[in-house]
C-alpha cells in the first residue's frame, strides 16, 4: 500500500523535481521517499511541498552535523594550541576529540598528561576538559548562528507541513465538493423516479 | 610615488571606458549583486514555472491560486539555492598569492634581499603574523559557512511565510460557510 503510494508520488513529482542539491549521501532522497509514501492523496502541489519538507529536514541535519563540528574542530585547535604555543602542526584532530567526548579515557588520559606537561609555556588549559571550555567560548558567536540556522530549519518544516495541511483541506474539499455533488445527483434522479409521484 | 607616476597612470586610466560590448556590459551590470534576492522573479518565462502552473490548475486549483502560491514555492527554491551555492562556497583565505611568492623569495636569499631590501628576514615575518592573524579572524571552512549562510536567514523567513500565508488564504476561501452552503 505504501509502495504503491510512493510510486505515485514519485511518478508526480520527478518530473517536476525543483530541488537540486548537491548530495551524493543520498540522505535527502531517503528522507524524500519517507514522506512521500506518507501522502494520503498525492497531487502536484502536496509531492511539491513534501519536497520542500524534505529539503528543510535535510538541511537541519547539515546544520547540526556543522554545529557539532566547529566545537570539535575548535576544541582539537585549542588543545594543539595549548601543546604547541602556535597552533600550526595539528596533532589532535575533531574525530579524535569525538573519541574522548564518546568515552575514550585513555586518549583523554594521554591529552591531559600531555597537556600537564606543557604547563609552563602553555597559555591556554591543562586539562582537556580546561580546553573544552575555552573552545566553547572561543566559538560562541557561530554556534549561536548556527543554532539560529537550526531553528529556521524547524520553523520552515512547522510552516511547509501547515501548507501541506491547507492543501491536503483543499483536496478534501475537492472531494467533499464531488460527494456533495453526487448527493445532489442522486437526490435529483431520486426526484426524477419517485414513486410518490406516479 | 612621484608626480610623473601619478600623471602617468590618471592618462592610463583615461584610455579604459569601461565595457564596450553588449555581453561586457550586461557582465558589469551585476556587478554590485551579491545574490539577487532582493529582485523580482521572472516567471512568465520560466518553463518549468508554466509546466506546473498547468499541473497544479488541472488539480483543480484557480489560475490566481496556483500562480500565487508556485510564485512563492519559486522564491523560496531561489533562497534555498542560494543556501546550496553558499554552503559549497570555497574557504576564504588571506594572502594566498602572497604566501606563494614569500615561499619563493624564502628559498632563494639574493633575490629575497633583491626585492625586499636587507630587512627582507623581518618583513616576511610582519607579513606571516598578520597573514595568520587574518586568517585567524577569518576562521575556518565550518566557521566562514555558518557566518555566510546565517545572512540567509532572513530571506528564507520571507519566502516560507509567504507560502503559509497564501496556502492558509485558500483554505480559508474554500472553507467560508457562504462558499459551501449548498
Amino acid at each position: 500500500m505504501t509502495e504503491d503510494k510512493l510510486k505515485q508520488s514519485l511518478a508526480i513529482l520527478n518530473p517536476i523535481r525543483t530541488v537540486k542539491l548537491k548530495d551524493k549521501t543520498g540522505n535527502f532522497e531517503a528522507i524524500l521517499q519517507g514522506l512521500l509514501s506518507d501522502l494520503e492523496t498525492p497531487n502536484t502541489l502536496s509531492v511539491l511541498l513534501c519536497e520542500q519538507i524534505a529539503e528543510s529536514i535535510f538541511w537541519m541535519r547539515r546544520h547540526v552535523e556543522d554545529k557539532e563540528l566547529i566545537l570539535l574542530e575548535a576544541t582539537a585547535e585549542k588543545i594543539d594550541k595549548a601543546q604547541s604555543g602556535y597552533g600550526d602542526g595539528r596533532t589532535y584532530t575533531a574525530e579524535d576529540v569525538k573519541q574522548v567526548l564518546l568515552g575514550d579515557e585513555a586518549l583523554k588520559q594521554k591529552i591531559n598528561d600531555e597537556l600537564k606537561n606543557t604547563r609552563a609555556t602553555n597559555p591556554i588549559a591543562t586539562s582537556f576538559d580546561g580546553c573544552r571550555a575555552k573552545a566553547f567560548v572561543s566559538c560562541a558567536k557561530e554556534v549561536r548562528i548556527a543554532d539560529d540556522l537550526i531553528q529556521r530549519q524547524m520553523l520552515n518544516i512547522r510552516h511547509l507541513q501547515r501548507s501541506l495541511d491547507a492543501i491536503d483541506m483543499k483536496s478534501r474539499i475537492i472531494r467533499r465538493m464531488d460527494l456533495e455533488l453526487e448527493r445532489i445527483e442522486r437526490d435529483l434522479t431520486v426526484l426524477e423516479y419517485d414513486p410518490e409521484a406516479d | 610615488m612621484t608626480q610623473k607616476q601619478t600623471k602617468a597612470n590618471r592618462e592610463n586610466a583615461k584610455q579604459s571606458t569601461g565595457p564596450r560590448t553588449r555581453s561586457g556590459k550586461g557582465r558589469s551590470s551585476q556587478n554590485s549583486i551579491k545574490h539577487g534576492l532582493n529582485q523580482a522573479l521572472d516567471l512568465e518565462h520560466n518553463n518549468h514555472f508554466i509546466i506546473l502552473l498547468r499541473l497544479v490548475k488541472e488539480d483543480g486549483y484557480s489560475h490566481d491560486e496556483a500562480y500565487s502560491i508556485l510564485s512563492a514555492i519559486f522564491d523560496h527554491r531561489r533562497v534555498m539555492e542560494a543556501c546550496d551555492q553558499q554552503y559549497h562556497e570555497l574557504k576564504e583565505v588571506f594572502g594566498q598569492a602572497e604566501a606563494e611568492m614569500i615561499r619563493e623569495l624564502e628559498s632563494d636569499d639574493e633575490l629575497g634581499r633583491r626585492t625586499l631590501g636587507y630587512n627582507e628576514k623581518l618583513v616576511i615575518g610582519r607579513f606571516k603574523a598578520r597573514t595568520k592573524r587574518t586568517n585567524e579572524r577569518l576562521g575556518s571552512v565550518l566557521v566562514q559557512r555558518v557566518r555566510r549562510l546565517g545572512k540567509l536567514i532572513r530571506y528564507q523567513r520571507r519566502s516560507i511565510s509567504q507560502i503559509r500565508r497564501i496556502t492558509q488564504e485558500i483554505k480559508n476561501d474554500k472553507t467560508n460557510p457562504f462558499i459551501f452552503d449548498f
